[in-house]
């Protein structure tokens, strides 16, 4: 059985990876996720 | 004789320009015109290609396309440039006040207000920018138009508050970027890729022209290199001969005082038409002027005063009389084209086939101009294009007698002088070229990132004790405990040791970019890369590969041919970039120890060396026939910028830690579930781990690295991540295999070697391919894929088999 400090980690967990999920492919839409080129490709490299 | 047998030191005037297409049209544009002198400056190591001072800056050429440049020899050449300067530049004039209150062509045409203005004058007194946001809904338009490495990309940062990179050689800038202009709603500043003039050569300039033609800019702001005004003023004209009102920003006019030189504002704005304002980018000076001045006549549309600068005197008036002929004669047809006239004509007597095509002609129409076009051409003594450009450069001496007072050798083209006599010597280059590239490896690997690493490591283990210990503490449960600290915090963990050597790789990167030394190793390597069918240009994207594939890809469109670009593109994967890092030193440090770095510089070479023979494969099979042109301008050694330089490391290590809490973590969250249940969502022991569905799946795959000795389904895994993301690869090993340091428990060192030599040549990460797609088209990211794998695994074998043998 799951204590509650094991149930409140993991819910933090999953929820972090959740949002860093989404922030990824936000991100990476508006071409600056990718390792280097910092928005040079204009935004739309397809990198996502 | 000819360009290419003028000695070094020996200076000559230009007859004729030989060739055709766009590679002549190329060289009237940098000014390599008849009449012109030229200075043989040096030979690259190989004695090819030639470094020429020509119009005061310095142009590289290959001997070939020297050689059908015709000079004659000037003997005793003492002439003193001051004395070309005429009197006339000491005569003052008033302000004309172009793009200001009491513009002259508003009260030339009886008005003493602009057409927009209310009839009582009530906003008359009002400042621009109270204007500029009374018209709410009217977003005024600007495009930074200027040559390359002249500071529009500083100047767009100044305008817009924005932190695009800049750097110091042709070409940074690769694709359009917009902005708002601080202060000022309603506006949109566009920094366009460097042209030379409106004929592009490269495909980036192609989007510069592009942008300008269709578009329709409210206004253009030509950022004009004041140390070189003569060269940039050729396009500002071909500019406003577009009709669209244009400002001229003069950039570096700090550099251009300090040099005891000297730009009569008032007497250039009167001769060219449209308003001149000095700035400095840099230093943020003038700037704001510059703002209300482009405000001022994108508002009120205030068109260039002056758009015919052929002269009627000039060799008995030949091109003035074809120029205004032909206007006349194709009006009709560039209106309905939607080309500005005075800039059809000067495009249709160059022979540019693209307006040449859109003014649709009749057969006779095109008969008629042509013969017009052959008349002038004989009664001038030039063909079209240099009549052109020789009209175009004679009204800019003109200008330039008037206005420009030069400033004497700066300091920076001193140290670049006395720089360039070893870093681009004939006997030191090369040799300079391989001391520094290796002093960077070692320290990037070994003396400064290798060793930041292991504290870095240091304290994440510490962390990673701490975070078991609390765990204990807090009774967590002991799957969740496992997902957190052998999945999530092993991956991310790993990866995040790696921050130092990628920084230090990035800042040598950026330091080559900013000092000026990218463009003189394009230089020295040119001959080198001839030899597996490519030009001395390639070289920036691959360097910059070592950074990272995506920008480097992007690098490639300052590349003049198809056939160029795309061998680049092709041998980008070989450059080792940033992100594999990680899996060299997570793998090569537990069985190579302190020689670890020795391995990863090794791999480098390899790679290179892949590179290499895949490039005279591919030469001598599909990329047939000869490299582009090398043609290219040096600028001078500049100290790169501590803002630059810092705000580029903070965005590699914001972009890192970004990719490390987003992707990587996701993925080490997913595996570990993978790993840890089966396909009934059992959870497993760890004795149990073939059961799991990761352990399924890649297993099934996984025999077809047993030829390369690691046919394991853990391995498999990690391979499989790595197309996401290459630092993939370390953190899922580190969570399979429990850690870096069990796996001289589970490879041998043969094994070790063959993975490194796959991982360093596998496919690049989705980012490159999803890149190459974009640029090239489908086919050829997937060829990019597939190539990548195939000789991955050709050379992982070879390497696996060879070293087998030699009993390593």
């Amino acid at each position: 059985m799951m204590n509650v400090q094991s149930i409140i980690l993991l819910v933090v967990v999953l929820l972090f990876a959740g949002i860093a999920l989404y922030n990824y492919i936000h991100n990476n839409r508006r071409g600056g996720g990718c390792h280097g080129c910092r928005g040079q490709c204009g935004g739309c490299n397809g990198c996502s | 004789m000819t360009l290419d047998e003028l000695h070094i030191g020996k200076k000559g005037i230009i007859t004729t320009v030989g060739g055709d297409g766009a590679l002549r049209q190329h060289f009237l544009d940098m000014g390599v015109i008849p009449g012109v002198e030229v200075k043989v400056e040096k030979y690259a190591p190989m004695g090819d290609p030639i470094q020429l001072r020509v119009r005061g800056y310095e142009l590289t050429m290959r001997k070939a396309d020297a050689a059908e440049i015709e000079v004659v020899d000037v003997m005793n050449h003492n002439q003193d440039e001051s004395e070309l300067i005429g009197d006339k530049r000491r005569m003052d004039i008033p302000h004309p006040r172009y793009g200001e209150e009491g513009d002259p062509r508003h009260t030339h045409t009886g008005g003493t207000h602009h057409p927009q203005e209310t009839r009582h004058g009530e906003n008359a007194v009002t400042t621009d920018q109270t204007r500029a946001t009374n018209h709410k809904n009217q977003e005024l338009t600007f495009a930074l138009v200027g040559n390359q490495n002249c500071g529009k990309t500083t100047l767009f940062n100044q305008l817009t508050g924005a932190n695009q990179h800049v750097g110091n050689f042709p070409g940074v800038t690769v694709d359009r970027k917009d902005g708002q202009i601080r202060g000022y709603a309603h506006t949109r500043v566009t920094d366009l890729p460097g042209i030379y003039s409106l004929s592009p050569y490269t495909s980036e300039e192609v989007v510069s022209r592009r942008f300008i033609l269709d578009e329709h800019p409210s206004c253009i702001i030509n950022i004009v290199d004041a140390t070189n005004v003569e060269r940039n003023l050729y396009l500002t004209m071909q500019l406003m001969e577009l009709n669209i009102p244009v400002v001229v920003a003069l950039n570096m006019m700090d550099e251009v005082d300090s040099n005891g030189g000297t730009v009569r504002i008032n007497r250039m704005e009167h001769l060219l038409g449209v308003p001149v304002i000095p700035v400095s980018a840099m230093k943020n000076e003038g700037v704001d002027e510059l703002v209300r001045h482009a405000l001022h006549i994108a508002k009120y549309q205030e068109k260039p005063a002056r758009q015919d600068f052929c002269s009627a005197s000039d060799h008995g008036g030949a091109v003035h009389r074809c120029m205004h002929a032909i206007m006349h004669f194709v009006e009709d047809h560039a209106e309905k084209a939607g080309i500005p006239v005075r800039f059809a004509t000067s495009k249709l007597i160059e022979g540019d086939p693209l307006v040449t095509e859109a003014l649709k002609l009749t057969e006779n129409e095109q008969q008629t101009v042509h013969h017009i076009i052959r008349q002038m051409e004989e009664e001038r003594g030039l063909d079209r294009s240099a009549a052109i450009a020789d009209m175009r450069f004679s009204f800019i001496e003109r200008v330039c007698q008037e206005c420009v007072v030069k400033p004497r050798e700066s300091k920076e083209q001193r140290r670049s002088r006395r720089m360039d006599k070893v870093l681009t010597g004939r006997w030191t280059a090369l040799p300079t070229f391989m001391l520094i590239m290796g002093f960077i490896f070692w320290v990037t690997f070994e003396a400064v990132g290798g060793t930041l690493q292991d504290v870095m490591s240091e304290g994440i283990d510490q962390m990673s004790a701490n975070l078991a210990s609390l765990f204990h503490q807090w009774d967590i449960n002991p799957w969740v405990s496992s997902l957190i600290l052998d999945g999530a915090w092993a991956g991310v963990g790993s990866v995040l040791t790696f921050i130092p050597i990628i920084l230090c790789l990035f800042f040598f990167l950026s330091m080559l970019e900013d000092s000026g030394y990218m463009a003189r190793i394009a230089f020295v390597t040119d001959s080198l890369l001839r030899k597996i069918g490519l030009s001395g240009r390639s070289i920036v994207p691959m360097l910059i590969g070592f950074g990272c594939s995506v920008p480097s890809i992007m690098a490639t469109r300052t590349l003049p041919s198809e056939r160029d670009r795309k061998l680049t593109i092709m041998l980008t994967p070989f450059m080792s970039c940033t992100a594999k890092i990680a899996i060299y030193g997570f793998i090569a440090r537990p069985f190579f120890g302190d020689k670890a770095w020795m391995v990863m510089i090794g791999l480098y070479l390899l790679g290179i060396c892949v590179g290499v023979a895949f490039a005279f494969l591919a030469k001598l099979l599909v990329f047939k026939g000869e490299a582009v042109p090398f043609v290219m301008e040096l600028p001078c050694y500049r100290l790169p910028g501590r803002k630059n330089t810092l705000q580029l490391l903070w965005d590699k290590c914001k972009d890192f830690l970004q990719k490390a809490f987003t992707i990587i973590f996701v993925a080490t969250l997913v595996i570990w579930f993978l790993q840890h249940f089966d396909f009934h969502l059992n959870m497993l022991e760890d004795e149990q781990v073939e059961q799991s569905i990761l352990a399924v799946i890649s297993g099934a795959i996984a025999p077809i690295f047993t030829p390369l000795g690691f046919g394991d389904w853990q391995t498999t895994t990690a391979l499989f991540t790595g197309f996401i993301a290459k630092e993939n690869v370390c953190a899922i090993m580190e969570q399979v295999y429990g850690g870096a340091e069990l796996l001289p428990q589970i490879f041998s060192r043969v094994t070790a070697i063959s993975l490194l030599v796959f991982c360093l040549l596998y496919s690049p990460c989705v980012a490159a391919i999803a890149t190459v797609r974009r640029e090239l088209g489908k086919r050829w990211a997937l060829r990019v894929v597939l190539n990548q794998c195939v000789i991955a695994w050709i050379v992982a074998w070879v390497v696996y088999t060879l070293v087998g043998f030699a009993g390593f």
